[in-house]
């Protein structure tokens, strides 16, 4: 047994966050804005923070939540700092309708506001923000594309089967997060793919094909497609798996067996 | 490193197949006695100071063998390395040891297959992914808690580790405390009556902050820091330069990272609220945030329990005081139980307390009181500073049950479920917070009723090519 170094005295506990009011006056909610308008790095964000309680305000009330979003979207132009546009995001993330989707589309594209862009749309309801995402899907490269694959998986758009399956073949980390994406979709077209994609690519996709396949054998289930289910799980159970998946596909083999 | 072997089949194999096939044969070896071949593999994810505590904590133990260590910082990669080879050098007959993995980069480490399992002590915004990650490659898990960021990577974890039968332990050590565990019993049997209130500690939540870029220091790599969370420039009140800092997470300020300390130090009380309860698979039903004239935060549960989140003393105009209760109590690491024939106080900082002390009768007080000498053995001058030896002594006892749950493949007293429930408890805090108003949840759903805003809080979209 090693003797361990003297444990170091316990550390200076947190105090507590900061304070929810600010000791200086905050600004209006029409100054806000145009502080929003020059927003950049290292400025204070306490200046917007009538904007973001204006969001939370209009709970409730349509015709306030539509003026805001439509006020908010104005500012996600170009013309405006990356900065400027990721805070509209983040408050779109929180009252952005379909209204939104035209501008805040684009951003998906850009790699330092993607992920807020996709934020976004991952939280806005309806077949328009999943189209914008799925129309992403074909456009973006590299990381960029990778992290709308996630937002795909995150919405389960059956629609980007086609195009998820076709990423399968291509880069290892594209093909893993592809992987996982038609694992949430959790569709029979997405099983058949996962078991076409079972033993090929190097180690991380393999893991990620088995995540996916194990994720898509419980959504048929809950899908009351159970046959499905067996099938594709029963292709985990042989002895060319790593001990702990056989042992994972084994255990739900039993459970979905026992339910049919 | 060898493996033991046991009636035919490997140590590994056995913590790979999970729990079943363990019944029959194995035999969980004591403390001291385990042979080198049946360690336990480990490896340290993330050396801050939580981090580099759990790291002694393990080199001292004789049941691990860590093996690796990992930080996105060379400064303290280099300096936990150097940790576990001093360590583990003192303990050979040569002085000399060179066995440590270090490496920025954690999916190294998931990607050996010798390594049994991993104890992550990063910042919050990684804790979801890598013990996802974790489990998938068949790892078991210790993670500091909060164990997650969201609401929805708490369910995601659960998910995981189901689907892998993973263990994970949460870093809840209060529960492996004497003192919170007899009081829970004394709660459970009744000694107080009718649980009314339950005061816990700490308030204080994170902003959305634009601190200015700074230059990351040498050997920084600032890209892995960030992980999933959305881009910040570096900036040293977020992460130290060359050494562990003096605040534990100092980076709790930034809701992109973290939740502030509503998550870092109050779902420590919280979760032992809801394990006094039984609420390990459930939560609050209305939280009520709170206002710069009345910060508490109130949390009702469905059997009738009120949850209280604050600052330092009780405020008598907003809260009740229980009868024999000294209003001047200033609570840290202290939570007041109150029932409706009586009160207990259990803490890190002293000894069981009680409105009466027949209420304790059955329980063996740590420390005694009062201290009227310096402790013999650990040379304690007060009861209080001997309260907080044995409380951090009591770290260890939280490991072994870690241990304990891996080769046995149990439960752990913090499982996947408890320690994702009681974090959840701390992002329903923040949610009220941020949202300014009062908020209806199911615990079953797991879905705010009635608030739009506040179900879109649940989940947040991670940096490429980050995911849970």
């Amino acid at each position: 047994m090693a003797q361990a170094p003297q444990t170091p005295a316990p550390a200076q506990q947190t105090p507590p966050g900061p304070p929810q009011t600010p000791a200086a006056p905050l600004p209006t909610l029409e100054e806000s804005f145009e502080l929003l308008k020059e927003f950049k790095l290292g400025t204070d964000s306490t200046g917007l923070i009538p904007i973001e309680r204006a969001v939370m305000e209009v709970h409730g009330n349509e015709t306030a939540r539509a003026a805001l979003e439509k006020r908010l979207v104005a500012y996600l132009g170009s013309s405006y700092s990356s900065l400027t546009r990721s805070f509209v995001c983040r408050q779109l993330v929180l009252i952005g309708s379909v209204a939104s989707v035209p501008a805040v589309s684009p951003l998906v594209l850009d790699e330092e506001l993607s992920v807020h862009a996709r934020n976004a749309l991952e939280r806005i309801p309806g077949p328009e923000s999943e189209k914008a995402l799925r129309d992403a899907l074909g456009q973006a490269k590299g990381r960029t594309r990778i992290g709308v694959i996630n937002s795909v998986a995150a919405r389960r758009d059956a629609a980007s089967t086609p195009v998820l399956i076709k990423i399968l073949g291509e880069d290892p980390e594209s093909a893993a997060a592809a992987a996982k994406a038609l694992g949430e979709i959790g569709t029979p077209d997405a099983a058949k793919a996962l078991t076409a994609a079972r033993g090929k690519g190097p180690a991380p996709v393999q893991q990620a094909v088995v995540d996916g396949t194990l994720i898509c054998a419980e959504r048929l289930v809950a899908a009351g497609q159970r046959s499905q289910a067996i099938t594709l799980i029963e292709g985990l159970t042989d002895a060319s798996q790593l001990e702990h998946v056989r042992a994972a596909a084994k255990r739900m083999l039993s459970a979905v067996t026992r339910k049919s | 490193m060898g493996i033991g072997r046991k009636n035919g089949m490997d140590r590994r194999t056995l913590l790979k197949r999970g729990a079943g096939l363990l019944a029959a044969s194995w035999v969980l070896p004591r403390i001291g006695l385990t042979a080198a071949s049946d360690r336990i593999n480990v490896a340290s994810i993330g050396i801050g100071i939580m981090g580099n505590g759990n790291l002694r904590r393990m080199l001292s133990n004789p049941d691990l063998q860590v093996v690796a260590v990992c930080d996105v910082d060379e400064w303290r990669l280099n300096d936990a390395r150097d940790t576990v080879e001093t360590a583990y050098a003192a303990a050979t007959k040569h002085g000399n040891y060179k066995g440590c993995m270090a490496t920025k980069d954690f999916r190294e480490i998931l990607a050996r297959p010798d390594i049994d399992a991993v104890l992550i002590a990063t910042g919050d915004r990684w804790h979801a992914v890598i013990s996802t990650m974790a489990a998938k490659a068949g790892k078991d898990v210790y993670c500091e808690k909060p164990v997650s960021l969201t609401i929805h990577e708490s369910r995601v974890m659960v998910d995981t580790f189901r689907r892998h039968n993973r263990i994970l332990q949460g870093g809840f050590q209060q529960r492996s405390v004497d003192d919170f565990a007899a009081a829970r019993r004394l709660i459970q049997n009744g000694k107080i009556g009718k649980l009314k209130i339950i005061y816990c500690n700490w308030y204080g939540t994170s902003q959305v902050l634009n601190l200015p870029p700074e230059t990351p220091p040498p050997g920084l790599d600032w890209d892995m820091w960030l992980g999933p969370s959305p881009y910040h420039p570096f900036n040293s009140r977020y992460h130290p330069v060359g050494q562990r800092g003096s605040r534990t997470v100092p980076w709790d300020i930034q809701r992109d990272f973290a939740g502030g300390s509503i998550t870092s130090n109050g779902v420590h009380h919280l979760d032992i609220a809801q394990w006094v309860m039984g609420m390990d698979d459930s939560g609050p039903i209305e939280i009520v945030p709170g206002t710069p004239e009345r910060r508490i935060i109130d949390y009702k549960y469905a059997n009738g329990v009120l949850v209280q989140s604050f600052q330092g003393r009780l405020d008598p105009k907003f809260q009740e005081i229980p009868e024999g209760f000294d209003p001047a109590t200033r609570f840290q690491w202290q939570i007041l139980f109150v029932g409706d024939r009586g009160w207990i106080v259990a803490g890190r900082e002293g000894p069981l307390q009680a409105s009466n002390p027949a209420i304790l009768a059955d329980v063996k007080l740590t420390p005694p009181e009062p201290l009227k000498a310096p402790d013999a053995k650990t040379g304690a001058t007060s009861p209080q500073q001997l309260a907080e030896m044995i409380y951090r002594a009591r770290g260890y006892a939280h490991h072994d049950n870690w241990i304990q749950s891996i080769r046995l493949r149990s439960q752990p007293v913090s499982n996947v479920e408890a320690a994702t429930r009681s974090t959840n408890v701390g992002h329903l805090a923040n949610i009220a917070t941020w949202t300014g108003r009062t908020q209806k949840w199911d615990p079953i759903k797991e879905e705010f009723i009635g608030d739009d805003e506040a179900n879109r809080m649940r989940q947040r979209a991670m940096r490429a090519p980050w995911t849970v």
